[in-house]
């Protein structure tokens, strides 16, 4: 592992220069920038908010409020499957034609959708204090229940990199992933709805307790339950460990690939 | 001392379609049980090669003879199917002329990307910024985005990026008929220069003439096995002589 990490150090400069890139692309040369990237999401709530406060009735009050604790850590991982892993597969003339390690390309783009996830997160606790809620426990958990999501995120992305890398159709099965987990994470409903016997099968998704460690927080103002956070810990960090095993057993031949 | 050795190194490519697989068809090849055992296609053959630390080395040979794949598995970028790469010192690669430029950055951001992809750290970058500048002859150009660039100017900003690495080993693939004969002279010059400073360059070029001006050795690969290995005059007589046979010039 010290091998790995002493890797990234290395190229820290690539992966920096490579996110800023992207800030930059995305945000500097066109003038509504982070707006249209709020866009999305604010609409997305319109939408959910009606449909599961006023139409479906779920019955949470402070609906938005519940919906967002865990929408926007969601929207990260979403991005990071969606839009990062697939960029090695997307850069291949790049490693044909220069000696890096391929991670930079994945971790410069983790970090640009981190970028977002902090400024959208940071936007959401403004909010937040402004209503007059209670703040102290959620800001003080936050960082780490942040810094584990990105743990978890980063070995999903790295083991969906390869996977793009290696087969075409890995985009298809990368979108309905996408849609099914979303529904398989306590994001629209309370987790207090999934019926008993299916409870055991549906905590075996790591996103459950990494959403639960959010929405604590955030939603009900408390200390996300020691359990749930050391159940996210460990999922975090045994899912990064087994995406960037995976990822260096195959990114040797990656330039060969591509 | 020996800067970069190739010791039994052979490569073998999957000959068709690796890499652009569909899940879908590995599945029913599967269940038909017909899997295809992939044709596989021999670059190199069992090359055995030391270069030493100062040496400038040309490496001709016709398309498809596996110039190009040397080149990288020197740079590190393809792994050996067999044998041994061992390389020591920093190493620069030009393979590519502007790797990591973006169209809509301007020259000065896409210095820093492409640099980084080039190993360069940000604070050199930024040190020698004004020498790229001005070897690439873009004075007043480099807050100008990428799009407005002539061919020329682009060409010459990669350039002048990927000389200003300074590497132990430079390793320059068939990009030296970049921009006017003005700026080809001043990139020989550079080259010059790092050969007096006792870096090992290694060139793959077409250029017979540039690489006879820049170059003590020559290796002559043909078919994936090195067919002569020697004094730059004589490998590239026998090169030239070969074709010369093959198909004479007015013949």
């Amino acid at each position: 592992m010290s091998i790995l990490a002493s890797e990234v150090v290395r190229c820290r400069n690539l992966i920096k220069q490579l996110a800023v890139r992207d800030l930059k692309l995305r945000y500097e040369r066109s003038a509504l920038g982070f707006l249209w990237s709020l866009l999305n999401p604010l609409i997305m709530i319109g939408i959910y908010t009606f449909f599961f406060s006023l139409v479906v009735r779920i019955g949470i009050p402070r609906y938005p409020v519940f919906l967002v604790s865990a929408l926007l850590p969601w929207n990260f991982l979403a991005r990071c499957l969606l839009s990062v892993s697939p960029l090695p597969y997307q850069n291949g003339y790049l490693l044909n034609r220069a000696a890096f390690p391929a991670e930079s390309l994945v971790f410069s783009g983790m970090l640009s959708a981190f970028a977002d996830f902090c400024l959208e997160m940071l936007i959401f606790v403004v909010l937040l204090a402004a209503f007059g809620f209670p703040l102290l426990p959620g800001l003080l958990i936050l960082p780490l229940v942040m810094a584990l999501q990105f743990f978890f995120t980063a070995g999903v992305a790295l083991f969906f990199s390869v996977a793009y890398v290696f087969y075409r159709d890995t985009q298809y099965i990368a979108s309905i992933v996408a849609t099914a987990w979303i529904y398989l994470t306590p994001v629209f409903y309370p987790i207090s709805l999934v019926p008993e016997r299916f409870q055991t099968l549906y905590k075996l998704n790591p996103m459950v307790h990494i959403a639960g460690c959010f929405r604590e927080p955030l939603y009900s103002g408390n200390f996300p339950h020691l359990t749930t956070l050391a159940i996210a810990a460990a999922a975090a960090l045994g899912v990064f460990a087994l995406g960037w095993l995976f990822f260096n057993k195959y990114k040797r031949d990656f330039a060969e690939l591509l | 001392m020996v800067a970069i050795g190739l010791y039994g190194v052979s490569k073998r490519f999957r000959a068709y379609d690796y890499g652009n697989r569909w899940l879908r068809r590995e599945l029913i090849e599967l269940v038909r049980r017909k899997r295809k055992s992939h044709d596989w296609r021999t670059v190199l053959r069992e090359v055995n090669l030391e270069i030493g630390q100062g040496e400038t080395i040309a490496i001709l040979g016709c398309n498809g003879s596996g110039k190009s794949t040397l080149l990288k598995l020197m740079a590190g970028i393809l792994q050996p199917t067999t044998g041994k790469v061992i390389r020591r010192g920093s190493t620069g690669t030009l393979l590519d002329i502007g790797t990591g430029f973006h169209e809509d950055l301007t020259g000065r951001e896409n210095v820093f990307v492409d640099g980084a992809i080039l190993g360069l750290s940000e604070r050199y970058l930024r040190a020698i910024l004004p020498e790229i500048e001005g070897f690439a002859e873009l004075e007043g150009f480099m807050d100008t985005p990428l799009r407005y660039y002539s061919s020329g100017m682009r060409a010459r900003l990669g350039f002048a990026v990927a000389m200003s690495a300074n590497p132990e080993i430079f390793l320059i693939d068939e990009i030296l008929a970049v921009g006017d004969e003005g700026f080809r002279r001043k990139c020989f010059a550079r080259l010059d220069a790092m050969v007096s400073r006792g870096r090992t360059i290694v060139i793959v070029s077409h250029d017979i003439e540039a690489v006879r001006r820049l170059c003590t050795r020559g290796i002559w690969l043909h078919d994936g096995i090195i067919k002569a290995d020697g004094p730059i005059h004589k490998v590239c007589e026998q090169y030239l002589s070969h074709y010369e046979a093959e198909l004479p010039i007015g013949g």
